[in-house]
């Protein structure tokens, strides 16, 4: 949204000392690997319970198919994969999904985006159709829709697996689950007992990071959390800082009971933080929340209730821009078996939003203060077809403040052809809501309305077709692969008021259109400590305005989104108590504002000294001195990264 | 010009301990205590240890082999039949079948339900029921839909939770030192 300034500093990096030790670190890592010895002589069966239980494990392999049965293009980060990876934030370990694409624009800027519409900040066009859960909160801004990324972060080691969906899931996930849903599960506290810590330092890094678990009685368990880190600011194009180096503190904890026939769970989170801004000086991010819920469980039905409140704020320092936004969530729902073949999911929510905006000349929330609410119920009915297959046909009714009672229907099915192979196949329609931003928004340039929203914004639907498959194609050797057709209607577009100016331009309703593409990815065990992930996400766009629309700007306003994007990690135990892992991604060119294609690759290596201290070394973009992942001026140049990690855990 | 001495230091810092890392790895083949082992092979593991501290009823003890049923998980069976091979429990030569329908669970005392069948977990129990079969199972939510015993993984190591209630329905005794052991016990 702001200009960026241009703040002179003389950033200058050791690239040949960067690059010389770095050579050294592998060398060091082959030469070790080829003296290591494999295989597990020891003889785990002579061991007790309890020695059992301290053995620290690996699994370079993956559970091919966590999620055999789901008829969706599901990608599951593991816990393994996170460690592994080095990522110290959400945005980061969210790259490891090959179906979704994580790009970022500023230090702190980090845009997700699933099957396109990535956005395009000079259009005021943001990505907006995505779904982001943690532990069951819904994080998405009730205000545009979009994810602001640098206010959503966990504690990434007690993280248990981070599910993405690509593509509608709107009627079991909930709202704005339009092109995909992200869904970040932390582990019970039961499994989190002990001490952890962590402390990252590098040349754009600083961090650290702590959890104390322990349990709570008898049939109780805890554990609280604080994460901080400082991170530098990315460069402008002539080598420059950016400045918008940012800081981000958070802790938290997480408490659950164990009680006859249910288990109770309260956490909560609070974080502070402030990224820094050339134009506008620096911007205030905080927030704060608490999620209870309650599940039991009996012989033939699940059953959970969950209410949370969710505390953001937002403050730039210059121009006085605020916003707060204060949001009461509550939902329950039923998993029941009805005779042999029919599971029936069924539940309803509420979601109360209060925001308070403090509006600027140019900038405007009218009215500046609102309340929100969404009301669904649902219903989801598995049916068993014979033992090989399912089909599950649900709908979902979502009522929003604006555009009322919203139908999201569902029908899937999916079919187990052999014990290896599972065939699947669905249709759904999803919508994302009318938000603050597309009714609400008045912008004013030298004292004339230039924009305004539109009361009447209906909400942008799509329907989706998609087709995948799953199989083992041997014990080491696993793929999946879907290919997928979306129908877009009701668009956001630009349109012209019936002035001789044609001004204030108004948000309207008026583009549609497809896409079709694919997403492929593969996990090939080539040795025993040797894992090979390649994944692959392939998008074509095709829209256009409908009649009476004034068409400007182009559809290119959608998004700027690139026709592919692939990943390629490479797990690599070395020897006892190593591990080398790489991770290419390479991303197709941008069309416009247009940048070139580029491929980056990441790399870490570890070694666990003993049982309680791990070291690594990591390294981020190491392919080229700097690279972009956004188009200047609304992306910034980032730099090759180098980072060292120590790991403690008594 | 503040900053770019904070990247000297930062550099230097960092140099320091990659450079240590040219060392690391030789120290640590003297230091570390414990090798990694793969996650599956110590899931095997705890399956035998678990037998020992399980009490089956008498009208239970069936067979001439204590048989172990593996559905699904295939690196898991693999391990146990690694393990198990040439070992007796309750006085029985230890027998690993994998199946691959529950209807095939035989004379299994044990049935070990691999993650990647976790969505077969209730059609199991249901299959079971009444009937005193230990289900192990190695999923975050297991417990929950009724199995016994679950495996897990947290800070890479692995954890195990026993559901009292399920064993109490399968007529299964579990020792007190088993469930001391257990990350959680659920009533």
């Amino acid at each position: 949204m702001g200009s960026r300034g241009n703040w002179p500093t003389c950033q200058r990096q050791g690239n040949r000392t960067w690059r010389r030790i770095l050579g050294k670190l592998l060398l060091a890592a082959a030469a070790l690997s080829t003296a290591a010895n494999g295989g597990e002589s020891d003889d785990l069966s002579s061991l007790s319970l309890e020695e059992l239980g301290s053995l620290q494990v690996t699994s370079v392999s993956k559970s091919p198919e966590l999620l055999r049965e789901a008829a969706a293009a599901i990608f599951v980060i593991t816990q393994e994969d996170i460690r592994r990876s080095g990522a110290t934030s959400l945005a980061e370990a969210l790259r490891l999904a090959p179906n979704l694409r994580i790009t970022q624009q500023g230090s702190s800027d980090y845009v997700a985006s699933a099957r396109g519409f990535g956005g395009v900040p000079d259009n005021q066009n943001f990505s907006n159709k995505l779904l982001l859960l943690i532990d069951g909160r819904s994080v998405y801004s009730p205000l545009f829709s979009g994810i602001f990324l640098d206010s959503q972060d966990v504690m990434l080691s007690d993280v248990s697996r981070i599910e993405v969906i690509s593509g509608p899931g709107a009627t079991l996930w909930g709202a704005n689950a339009m092109n995909g849903v992200i869904n970040v599960i932390t582990r019970p506290a039961w499994l989190t007992t002990g001490a952890s810590v962590a402390a990252t330092a590098g040349n754009q890094e600083l961090g650290l990071q702590g959890r104390y678990g322990g349990k709570l009685g008898e049939d109780g368990a805890y554990r609280v959390y604080a994460k901080a880190f400082e991170r530098d600011a990315l460069s402008l194009d002539d080598g420059s800082s950016a400045g918008d180096s940012w800081y981000r503190g958070q802790a938290g904890f997480r408490v659950d009971l164990t009680r006859p026939g249910g288990t109770a769970t309260l956490q909560g989170d609070v974080y502070d933080g402030a990224n820094e801004r050339a134009g506008p000086g620096s911007q205030a991010i905080s927030g704060a929340n608490l999620l209870g819920r309650w599940q039991t469980q009996t012989e033939r039905s699940d059953f959970h209730v969950q209410g949370y409140f969710d505390h953001v704020q937002r403050g730039m320092e210059v121009n006085g821009v605020r916003l707060q936004i204060n949001t009461l969530d509550l939902e329950a729902q039923q998993s029941v078996l009805l005779g042999s073949n029919h599971r029936v999911v069924w539940g309803a929510g509420s979601r109360f939003s209060r925001y308070h905006i403090v509006n600027t000349a140019s900038l405007q929330f009218q009215p500046p203060r609102r309340g929100l609410e969404l009301w669904n119920v649902f219903a989801q009915d598995t049916l068993s077809l014979g033992p090989q297959m399912k089909l599950t046909m649900g709908l979902k009714l979502e009522h929003n403040s604006y555009s009322g009672w919203e139908p999201q229907p569902d029908a899937r099915l999916a079919w187990q052809a052999s014990s290896s192979l599972l065939l699947w196949a669905a249709a759904s329609r999803a919508i994302r809501a009318p938000t603050p931003f597309d009714t609400d928004v008045v912008e004013i340039f030298g004292g004339v309305r230039f924009l305004e929203g539109d009361p009447e914004f209906r909400a942008e639907n799509v329907m989706a077709y998609e087709t995948g498959f799953r199989a083992s194609v041997s014990p080491t050797f696993s793929l999946s692969g879907s290919v997928f057709y979306n129908r877009y209607d009701d668009l956001r577009s630009i349109e012209l008021s019936d002035t001789p100016t044609f001004l204030p331009l108004r948000w309207g309703n008026l583009m549609e259109g497809h896409t079709y593409g694919m997403t492929a990815w593969a996990s090939w065990q080539v040795t025993e400590r040797w894992r090979l992930s390649p994944g692959v996400s392939v998008l074509q766009k095709r829209l256009q305005f409908k009649p009476g629309s004034s068409g400007i700007v182009g559809t290119r306003q959608a998004g700027n989104d690139p026709q592919a994007h692939a990943l390629l990690t490479s797990s690599l135990n070395l020897g006892r108590n190593q591990s080398l892992d790489f991770s290419a991604r390479y991303v197709s060119q941008m069309p416009d504002p247009s940048l070139p294609a580029y491929t980056e690759l990441s790399a870490r290596y570890a070694w666990r000294l003993s049982d309680s201290w791990e070291l690594s070394v990591r390294g981020l973009n190491l392919l080229h001195h700097h690279h972009r992942e956004y188009p200047s001026p609304d992306g910034f140049r980032i730099n090759r990264g180098v980072f060292a990690e120590a790991r403690w855990r008594p | 010009m503040i900053r770019a001495n904070g990247n000297r230091s930062r550099e230097l810092l960092w140099s320091v301990v990659a450079l240590c890392g040219l060392w690391g790895p030789a120290w640590s083949q003297r230091i570390a205590a414990e090798d990694l082992h793969s996650e599956d092979s110590v899931k095997a593991a705890f399956v035998l240890r678990f037998a020992g501290y399980i009490e089956w009823p008498e009208d239970a003890v069936q067979g001439e082999t204590f048989t172990i049923a593996v559905l699904g998980s295939g690196n898991v069976a693999t391990q146990l039949q690694t393990l198990g091979s040439g070992r007796a429990l309750l006085n029985r030569p230890v027998q690993i079948r994998r199946i691959t329908s529950i209807q095939d669970v035989g004379d299994a005392r044990i049935v070990y339900v691999g993650t990647d069948r976790r969505g077969d977990l209730r059609k199991v129990l249901a299959a079971l029921a009444g009937r005193s079969v230990l289900v192990i199972s190695s999923e975050d939510a297991a417990l929950a839909a009724g199995s016994t015993i679950n495996l897990l993984v947290a800070d890479q190591r692995v954890r195990f939770e026993v559901s009292l209630a399920a064993a109490r329905q399968a007529r299964l005794r579990i020792s007190s030192e088993l469930l001391s052991l257990a990350v959680r016990v659920q009533k």
